[in-house]
């Protein structure tokens, strides 16, 4: 009688031990998920800075005096879009589809005499969605001035 | 043996009793540390993530401070930007040096140096100043602040010959043309005529039948005022922003740059001057006194003459033959004690009238320029220094003077029947050009 109650504890033993490793192991193999899918988003998210700053350099290169204002429709700024893959590689001119969508807008912050000219102060924001533009990735902004840098 | 037997099972179920809850809890222990573990690891990435892009994004903030500065520089404020929102306030880094970044956090933090966010109410911005007076030039510093990452841009700005839509408008540059232009203090007293436009960036005080007419006493910067006493006639204009005139030695280095006055005071055109006929100026000095003739010549391109102290008296004669060209003295070295000093009918006179071969007058030195009892001159005189903070240069006229030309200095002293007429200007501020930011580093 004693051993048969001795073996029984030891069923249940296992059962609540094996209950408690499941529960450990759930939350483990969810983490380890987590952990792989943050690495993806990590590594989203750093190429989409680096296409930002890229894209950002690339307008302030092309220098002040060539970099007009985006134009205006509907009242709202009309965007420059260009595509990257997901190395962050620009897939060209006449690609429509990509991994990364980059949005660049110009405008003038500051506008002295209502003409569009050197004492003009303007500003370009580029942004970095995801492919299907449902997330934004990175938004960067600088100024720009005549003479400036 | 059964009771042993017995004894020994019960013992040892008895050890092994709770062996699987063990086994459990030391394998859920390694997995919840591997979860930990792999966590923090994330957690760790994500944070060194942010912070690289904050590193990108100061060194954008930084940069953006930068020309938000040099714009302001360049055109002052704007109507559109009236609270600062986008453009610096003109600052200047005390004791001539940038603090490092760590300063300048800290400067933020206990709220030292006010950054200007960028987008308004985001946690980024920006923050910038120039080392020492922007002049020919200007070294503006600027902060860049993202997230508490901050990263720090020194940016060399020229000033260059501003295209057409700069140099057409007048609202940007509103210095216009100054017979007088006293950067610290002018005091004007006593029967004096002022023809042309008289400015400063600080103190004005006329008094007792002044009188400026074709132009305005232009009041620029916070730090400028007037006061305008018994029977002085002049209109007032207020600029927001400071004139800024380069130094003497910012001119001097840009005419000269193998080294400007230093360079100067050894390789001029001492030798094209004469006293009484000879020619040379002994010890780069003069001293002229009853009936001595002074003669300066000018030259294509322009004769410069460097000179350490001056002194005309009692009807000397100082005699600019700049027909073939223009003529230039300089009075050095930078911060020397030398002074430019004339009085009792010394005469000055001028064989060309071309304005582009006007003789000009550059004061280095602290003596300052002196003229006294019906002195004649008909020249231009630019006395205006900075270094470290501390400006110098003084020009006084006293007793029937009468002067034709562009006078600039950091004070300015009128008294007893002067008259000074503007002629073409000699000397414009910096606000008639633009900067050109030519040198960047981080």
């Amino acid at each position: 009688m004693r051993a048969r109650t001795r073996r029984g504890m030891t069923i249940v033993e296992v059962l609540v031990a094996a209950l408690v490793l499941g529960i450990v192991a759930a939350g483990a193999l969810a983490s380890w998920s987590l952990a792989s899918q943050a690495a993806a988003n990590k590594r989203t998210i750093e190429i989409g800075t680096a296409i930002a700053v890229h894209e950002l350099e690339r307008l302030k290169a092309m220098g002040y005096p060539y970099l007009p204002a985006s134009p205006v429709q509907s009242g709202q700024p009309v965007p420059t879009v260009r595509w990257y893959d997901k190395y962050g590689q620009w897939l060209g001119a006449s690609a429509t589809t990509g991994d990364f969508k980059v949005k660049s807008y110009v405008s003038i912050l500051i506008d002295r005499d209502g003409e569009a000219n050197s004492e003009d102060l303007k500003e370009i924001v580029v942004e970095v969605w995801n492919g299907d533009e449902t997330r934004l990735l990175e938004r960067a902004r600088t100024l720009l001035t005549f003479g400036g840098v | 043996m059964e009771n042993r037997r017995g004894k020994s099972n019960r013992g040892r179920s008895r050890r092994e009793r709770g062996a699987a809850y063990i086994i459990a809890l030391a394998l859920s222990l390694c997995l919840t540390m591997l979860i930990v573990a792999t966590q923090l690891e994330v957690v760790t990435e994500f944070k060194v993530s942010r912070i690289e892009r904050d590193y990108e994004r100061a060194l954008q903030m930084a940069e953006a401070g930068a020309n938000a500065y040099q714009h302001r520089l360049t055109f002052g404020t704007a109507d559109d930007d009236p609270d600062g929102v986008l453009l610096p306030p003109l600052f200047q880094f005390p004791g001539g040096t940038a603090p490092t970044i760590q300063e300048f956090k800290t400067g933020v933090l206990n709220g030292t140096y006010q950054l200007i966010r960028y987008p308004a109410g985001s946690q980024q911005g920006y923050f910038a100043g120039t080392i020492g007076v922007p002049g020919d030039s200007a070294r503006i510093v600027s902060y860049g602040w993202s997230n508490g990452v901050v990263r720090r841009v020194i940016t060399v700005a020229s000033t260059r010959t501003a295209p057409d839509d700069i140099d057409d408008d007048t609202i940007v540059h509103p210095s216009g043309e100054y017979s007088l232009f006293a950067y610290t203090e002018m005091t004007v007293q006593n029967n004096c005529y002022l023809s042309g436009g008289v400015g400063s960036n600080g103190q004005i005080n006329m008094d007792n039948n002044c009188v400026v007419t074709d132009g305005v006493i232009s009041l620029s910067g916070p730090n400028a005022d007037v006061s305008l006493g018994q029977n002085t006639v002049a209109t007032v204009v207020r600029n927001p922003d400071p004139v800024i005139w380069p130094t003497v030695e910012q001119i001097a280095l840009r005419l000269f740059p193998e080294g400007g006055l230093s360079w100067l005071a050894t390789h001029n055109d001492n030798n094209m001057a004469t006293i009484n006929g000879v020619a040379g100026i002994p010890n780069n000095k003069i001293y002229a006194t009853n009936n001595v003739t002074v003669v300066f010549r000018g030259k294509p391109g322009g004769a410069n003459y460097y000179l350490t102290d001056v002194y005309f008296k009692n009807n000397a004669t100082i005699r600019f033959d700049n027909t073939s060209g223009p003529v230039r003295i300089w009075m050095g070295p930078v911060g020397g004690s030398g002074q430019f000093y004339s009085k009792n009918n010394a005469d000055f006179v001028v064989t060309s009238t071309d304005p582009a071969n006007a003789p000009r007058l550059y004061m280095a030195t602290t003596g300052g320029f002196y003229g006294k009892n019906n002195v004649n001159c008909n020249f231009g005189i630019y006395a205006y220094n900075e270094q470290n903070g501390q400006r110098w240069g003084h020009i006084e006229l006293k007793n029937n003077m009468v002067y034709e030309g562009t006078f600039i200095a950091n004070t300015v002293t009128l008294k007893n029947n002067a008259t000074i007429t503007a002629r073409a200007p000699y000397w414009q501020p910096l606000g008639g050009a633009y900067y050109d930011i030519s040198v960047w580093e981080e």
